[in-house]
């Protein structure tokens, strides 16, 4: 017993580190590894999953927030989405077949990753004209870049394209239990055009209000198991703690590289998991 | 040196936070630490005894099955309503110890959404102040939908 909760624990103290540096909730590692390595159910795994992306995300988007560098209007705005998307996948996730569901995702992984590759070398985004939504709610902000050592002014683009994907992530949030921090960050990245830095730290913000969503779900079906959840849940909220304090010191372009790796791993995983090897 | 869309090369020495920001992290940080807390108690108590409370503890732990995987099992595995978590906490159960700490968790986002409403409602921002009151609502029928769906 003692064995087998230390071992959970520190697969999710890998999985909050690399969770909180690339802006991914942690679940999409915890929730393969618990159903294929210990061979727990998946709706317990799931539910013990989303618990811990609340721990991760919280923890790192308190930092951020406090920094300044999370803006909390763009990820209210696009909550409206991902909430009921989340919603909409936690009820639905029963009545599904699971290798549809991870074939799915591992395309739109390996797309976001392609993308994100396509334009790795840029620092920060060029020309953005802001829309009529971001200009009646005032989207645009500025934030503080410790290693351009000067303050960066940012406008936003794309809100409404950038609502339909976050539906979707929030969709894919409440089926498999994770944060989706993977379809969030490329979502502001691309149609809304913030600074990579921006787009992570608000998808930190944003996780946590998405999986609280499908938690509620979970939590009220009895899939959320104590055994699991709290070793689960502990590490993941300390290793999120270490993996942020890296975040804040390394350049964008390595966070992108890392963002791209995870994705193309991640991408490979859930593709072997939908054709069940 | 890239261009970006800001005109400003900013003098600027990095901000102090408004209160605003700094309210919402303390609201996240502190649920983080609370549950932390009240989970670690609910865990260190279930090491110690080698008791859940529950009907948990009729499983064995080395035929390696139901032990982890929990197939088949009931909702008597562990406390699973508001009322039976109640008094699982009352009478130092360490499951229901421990999903009282994990329910302080899922509600952090749900507070931290609730005091931006407030603020937005204070600053007189109708069109954030029907956003975040919208996402709330989404928050707390998620805690009716599973119920609903059995």
């Amino acid at each position: 017993m003692v064995i087998t909760l230390l071992t959970l624990f520190a697969v999710a103290l890998a999985a909050g580190a690399f969770g909180a540096m690339a802006g991914l909730g942690g679940g999409v590692i915890i929730v393969p590894i618990l159903t294929i390595f210990f061979g727990i159910n998946v709706h317990y795994a799931i539910g013990a999953s989303v618990v811990s992306v609340i721990a991760t995300s919280s923890g790192a988007a308190a930092t951020y927030i406090k920094a300044n560098i999370s803006n909390v209007k763009v990820g209210l705005f696009l909550e409206m989405a991902t909430t009921v998307g989340a919603l909409t996948g936690a009820y639905i996730g029963v009545y599904l077949a699971g290798s549809y569901l991870f074939f799915v995702f591992g395309l739109v992984l390996g797309l976001s990753a392609l993308m994100m590759w396509r334009k790795r070398n840029q620092e920060l985004p060029a020309n953005v004209q802001p829309d009529l939504w971001s200009r009646k709610l005032k989207l645009g902000s500025h934030y503080y870049d410790r290693v351009l050592k000067r303050e960066v002014q940012y406008e936003v683009q794309g809100t409404k394209p950038a609502l339909g994907m976050m539906y979707i992530a929030g969709i894919v949030s409440g089926l498999l239990g994770i944060g989706s921090g993977a379809l969030k960050v490329p979502a502001m990245d691309l149609a809304m055009k913030l600074p990579i830095k921006v787009s992570t730290a608000t998808s930190n913000f944003m996780i946590g209000v998405t999986a609280a969503t499908s938690a509620g779900v979970y939590l009220t079906r009895g899939y959320i198991n104590p055994f699991l959840a709290a070793p689960v849940a502990l590490g993941v909220l300390l290793g999120a703690t270490l993996g942020t304090r890296l975040l804040l010191v390394l350049k964008d372009t390595h966070i992108r590289w890392l963002f791209i790796a995870i994705l193309a791993v991640l991408t490979v995983q859930m593709l072997l998991k939908a054709f069940g090897i | 040196m890239k261009t970006d869309s800001g005109e400003k090369r900013a003098e600027i020495p990095p901000p102090k936070g408004n209160l605003f920001s700094a309210a919402l992290s303390v609201v996240l940080r502190a649920g983080v630490i609370l549950s932390a807390i009240v989970i670690s108690l609910g865990l260190c108590l279930f090491l110690v005894t080698g008791k859940s409370g529950y009907a948990y503890d009729d499983l064995n732990p080395n035929d390696g099955g139901r032990y982890m995987t929990l197939e088949n099992t009931s909702a008597e595995y562990f406390p699973s309503t508001p009322q039976k978590i109640w008094e699982g906490v009352l009478t130092l159960k360490p499951f229901a110890i421990i999903t009282l700490g994990l329910i302080f968790l899922i509600l952090t986002p749900v507070v931290n959404v609730a005091l931006a409403a407030l603020m937005f409602i204070r600053s007189r921002d109708l069109a954030f102040s029907l956003i975040s009151l919208f996402v709330l609502f989404v928050l707390v029928f998620s805690f009716f939908l599973g119920k609903a769906g059995g």
